[in-house]
């Protein structure tokens, strides 16, 4: 088995240093090398849906225009009863389907040809979860803001028959990205019909509109993730070596493409 | 096998030095150094005849034997701080002459002692070996008002620090797992407090440490870079003394005292911290959280006769820290038996029994919990055959056992299975033979070779991996059974001619074998970081250095300059795929990559020891670069380690009999750094794009300390002292970090964000004495 038992812990220990010692932060100016464009790869195919990629190319590093995008591509998504499509461009590097939609228990493939160079990787759409109940309680841990703080308590349905991974992502007052992520995985929970957690990374205030969506993912997306969050989320972090996580779309390529299906639900804080 | 000849081997030199003793017609004088206040021995004292021709020093235990020709003998016993004592003797018969050194008070107002024997730099065969004693730690200034060996040493050239505040060190490019941090001989596997910031050695029980950077004694072994061979304090013989110190961050308290006086002596030294409480007090963090460490030093020290002496000494430390029932917790303890005993006037021997353990935990609270740790249980057999004037030969064995326990995680819900990283067991051997020799008045040779032996042993797995991580094949051995096995012959050379009477020309040659390698995906050290034996997948790594240096003391010794250089070659230095979870990771193994390394460096060192104005002077150029298939396309590239330039600038001038104020500033070129070399978009998230491994460097960081110390009036029952610090006096912001993320406001905008730790520091301690 592939390392999996990762990042349980909720408690980063290099976070905490930053916590605790009076640290100050500072935006710097700094010099950083081009590297030559490489494609990226955003593939996903969700649960009823049809597939989404998007192609585009590395810009540098602080570059505030948008990246290149690839848009001569042939681009074909496959499921394992054998019934492929092709996608079409519909502008921005983006190519979406339209008859193979996703649906639960099957494998996609996803093949990318771009200059006569062809990629192609695939992943399992796994049995939806479902949010079944969400809740906060006050969070009492290093209370340095003035305002009260508070936590999630999410309880998902599970499917105890297969190896579960959850992908949960915070989102505050309707904003289109998350603020942070988190990552469950099966081996942390007995395998019952139900599975519930805190997440200590994410907490919010009273007058926070909150929305979560549970995404129910297989074993090579949680791994994906997982390396993802140890790159953009580097809080206190950055003494381990940074590295591009790894595709599934073949070597020498970024981005991934994964099978997904999800749940949502909003929350706010009630007047005491 | 093996081990049997060498056994024999050793027999027959014991029996050798009995004839000799007997067959020699020069007489042996030998005995121990101890301070007339105290009672405690000394380390390093110079012994020599008035012409300077012979001479020797004391060793750990404070014991010196030296040969002379029959006659009338005036001989000196020489050491810094302490008066120089002459001795008149007519040699006719072997004599145990026990010398007790008076103190020199004014010792930093220059009183020049006639022939004290301050050019040990320039005589003695250790290249690198740099003796520090508490004395010059005392007037350093220090973060948060904590004295601290390990920061001290990293003022040295060579010897560079890995992360501010941090007690990670690295020794010419060496990891900080390639350091052997000995106390009383019990090696330390963590010696850091609170994130690093403190190290586990409580400078009062401390009398001193010695640092091997090259050259190092075949006695030595087991890490690649270095040795730092720390000794704590035997105990006041003669009297009950206290001493302690109340800071802002800690306080600690040591009381030593005679037992049986001149007999039996004991000190027993106590420190915590107690940053959670001030912390409290100012409503920074709630009321459940704890953050604080605590350390405890005992040592007894019994001298059954002239001929035998026992130590039992040990250390138990602990940080503690969480919030409500969520936490984590590390520690150290040791614990050192050792009985010298002398076979004659010139055979001096040493045994030990050693425990050493490490250990962390987490604590999830109702999650589960999880602990992970190292132990050892060891056993040392140690010879000093003063065989003749010209030959000093050191030789012994030592044997260790290791059980590694990488890791359980203990779930709390029954119904989930734990995850528990299995055991291993691991023996360690090895026999070393030296001889120091001396060549007519200028060359002076210590040569030697140590042989070590690793036994990985059941029970366990051998696990075949292929290039994805997955599992081809494993094979099963029983308890004790032997899994794997590594070898290695270490030999050691040092040289040392005297050019001139203040000048000598050093080289040496060491190769090291590593069988304990330290996982973990931080540069810095971390206390959740596991150490692991060599295994059927991981080599042990092996190190070759070759070293000169030319010494030379100026103005009547009371300079002293040093140019060294070095140049280092290493095998199987590990580094992982990228990515990997080192913790609580059953196949990590399969993720760890080894390859080679390479360094060389120039180490120029300018001291001033004596006089109102002390302190010194201290570049390091140097070029660290690794080389391992997997990474960074298989080209060499910079290690983590790699610090082109290093300057630390140490001063202390004595104001008046009661104030001193010292100063310390410290320059180096920020560490070589993985940045990103361009973004992409994956899932509405800007994902920083790398390419070349460490291509680039961490901004380059400086700073000064101010230290004032000043003494309490005059004798009072109560002696005490204040120090008033400031750390990085002209506040720079010097990074410690620099993270790559999107703008919080606006996710389209990319930015780098530096993280500083420390702006000026402030700290005032009270130091007493009773």
């Amino acid at each position: 088995m592939k390392a999996t038992k990762k990042y349980i812990f909720g408690l980063n220990y290099l976070l905490i240093i930053s916590l605790v010692l009076a640290s100050c932060e500072e935006v710097i100016d700094i010099t950083l090398n081009d590297a030559e464009p490489k494609l990226t790869i955003d593939g996903v195919i969700s649960l009823n849906s049809p597939a989404t990629v998007k192609l585009s190319y590395t810009t540098s590093y602080f570059a505030d225009e948008p990246p290149i995008y690839e848009t001569n591509a042939t681009i074909k998504i496959t499921n394992t009863r054998g019934t492929s499509e092709i996608l079409s461009h519909v502008g921005n590097g983006y190519y979406i389907g339209q008859s193979l939609l996703g649906e639960v228990g099957i494998e996609y493939e996803l093949s990318v040809e771009v200059d006569d160079k062809f990629y192609a990787g695939s992943s399992r759409l796994m049995t939806p979860t479902q949010i079944v109940d969400l809740s906060y309680t006050k969070f009492d841990g290093f209370g340095s803001s003035d305002e009260d703080e508070y936590n999630l308590e999410i309880v998902l349905k599970n499917n105890p028959q297969e190896d579960n991974y959850y992908l949960v992502k915070y989102y505050l007052n309707s904003s289109d990205k998350e603020e942070t992520y988190s990552l469950w995985s099966h081996e942390f929970f007995p395998n019952d019909e139900l599975i519930e957690f805190s997440p200590l990374r994410f907490s919010f205030t009273k007058d926070d509109f909150v929305t979560v969506k549970a995404y129910s993912i297989d074993e090579g997306t949680y791994d994906y993730y997982s390396q993802l969050d140890e790159i953009i989320d580097q809080r206190g972090g950055g003494s381990s070596t940074p590295f591009n996580p790894a595709s599934n779309l073949g070597k020498g390529i970024l981005g991934y493409f994964r099978a997904w299906s999800f749940d949502e639900k909003s929350i706010q804080v009630e007047d005491e | 096998m093996n081990f049997k000849k060498y056994l024999w081997l050793i027999i027959a030199l014991y029996w050798l030095s009995v004839l000799l003793v007997t067959a020699q017609e020069k007489y042996t004088i030998s005995g121990e150094v101890t301070d007339a206040e105290t009672g405690e021995v000394l380390i390093g004292v110079t012994i020599y005849t008035a012409d300077k021709m012979i001479g020797t020093m004391t060793n750990t235990y404070g014991f010196y034997s030296l040969t002379l020709p029959a006659g009338q003998q005036t001989i000196y016993f020489s050491f810094v701080g302490y008066k120089t004592q002459q001795k008149q003797l007519l040699l006719n018969t072997n004599q145990n002459i026990k010398i007790a050194l008076q103190t020199n008070e004014t010792a930093l107002n220059e009183v020049v002692v006639k022939a004290e024997k301050k050019d040990k730099n320039i005589t003695s065969t250790q290249m690198a070996g740099e003796k520090l004693d508490m004395k010059t730690i005392d007037k350093l200034p220090v973060l948060f008002g904590e004295r601290d060996v390990l920061k001290t040493i990293q003022l040295l050239p060579g010897i560079s620090t890995v992360s501010e505040g941090g007690n990670g060190f690295s020794v010419r490019g060496g990891s900080i797992d390639q350091n052997l941090i000995l106390l009383d001989e019990a090696p330390v596997y963590s010696a850091s407090h609170l994130m690093g910031f403190f190290s586990v050695f409580n400078a009062d029980a401390i009398k001193g440490m010695t640092v091997f950077k090259s050259g190092i004694p075949a006695n030595y072994g087991g890490r690649a870079a270095s040795v730092l061979d720390i000794t704590m304090k035997d105990g006041n013989m003669k009297k009950l003394q206290g001493s302690g110190g109340i800071g802002l961050l800690a306080s600690r308290i040591t009381i030593e005292g005679p037992v049986v006086e001149d007999k039996v002596s004991f000190i027993i030294s106590g420190r915590r911290s107690y940053a959670d409480l001030m912390a409290k007090g100012a409503n920074q963090i709630d009321g459940d959280t704890k953050m604080y460490f605590y350390d405890l030093n005992a040592k007894l020290n019994y001298k059954i006769n002239d001929n035998n002496r026992l130590f039992l000494s040990g250390y138990f430390g602990k940080d503690d820290f969480g919030f409500d029932d969520l936490g984590m917790d590390w520690g150290n303890t040791t614990a050192t038996l050792r009985w010298n005993h002398l076979f004659s006037a010139k055979l001096f021997s040493n045994t030990t029994a050693l425990y050493s353990e490490y250990d962390y935990g987490f604590n999830f609270g109702d999650n589960g919990s999880m602990q992970s740790g190292i132990k050892d249980v060891s056993l040392k057999q140690d010879f000093t055959w003063y065989a003749s004037p010209e030959n000093t030969l050191r030789y012994g064995l030592n044997c260790t056992y290791h059980i590694f326990y990488p890791g359980e995680f203990l779930f709390e819900d029954q119904s989930i299975s734990d995850i528990k990283v299995a055991e291993k067991q691991a023996f360690e051997s090895s026999l070393y033979i030296s001889n120091e020799q001396k060549i007519g008045q200028q060359l002076v040779l210590d040569y030697g070779l140590r042989a070590s032996m690793f036994n990985q042993v059941g029970k366990g797995e051998n696990i075949t991996y292929d290039d994805d991580n997955n599992i081809i094949d494993k094979e099963y051995f029983s308890n004790g059974q032997i899994m794997q096995s590594y070898y290695g012959l270490e030999p050691r050379l040092g040289i040392n001619y005297r050019l001139t009477p203040q000048s000598s020309f050093k080289a040496s040659y060491n190769r090291m074998v590593q069988y304990l390698h330290l996982l973990s995906n931080s540069t810095s050290g971390q206390p959740t970081d596991t150490w692991t034996p060599s295994t059927y997948n991981i080599k042990p790594t092996t190190v070759n250095q070759y070293s000169v240096g030319w010494f030379r003391n100026f103005f009547d010794n009371t300079f002293e300059f040093s140019a060294e250089s070095y140049y280092k070659t290493m095998n199987n230095i590990s580094d992982y795929k990228d990515g990997t979870q080192v913790m609580l990771n059953e196949d990590i193994e399969s993720y760890v990559l080894q390859g080679e390394g390479r360094s060389f460096g120039l180490e120029l060192y300018l001291k001033k020891k004596y006089g109102k104005f002390t302190g010194w002077i201290s570049y390091t150029l140097s070029n660290t670069e690794n080389k391992i298939d997997g990474i960074n396309n298989g080209q060499w590239y910079s290690s983590s380690y790699d610090k082109t330039h290093d300057v630390s600038i140490v001063s202390s001038y004595q104001l008046s009999t009661r104030l001193s104020v010292s100063a310390n500033w410290i320059f180096y070129t920020g560490n070589a750094v993985t940045f990103p070399s361009g973004k992409y978009e994956f899932d509405g998230n800007q994902v920083p794009y790398y390419t070349e491994r460490n291509g680039y460097r961490m901004p380059d960081y400086h700073r000064l300390d101010l230290n004032i110390h000043l003494e309490g009036k005059g004798k009072r029952r109560i002696q005490s002292s204040w120090d008033f610090s400031l750390y990085n006096l002209y506040n720079r912001m010097n990074a410690y970090t620099i993270n790559f993320r999107e703008n919080e406001t606006n996710p389209n905008i990319t930015e780098a964000v530096k993280l500083s730790l420390f702006g000026i520091v402030p700290s005032v301690t009270w130091n007493f004495k009773f």
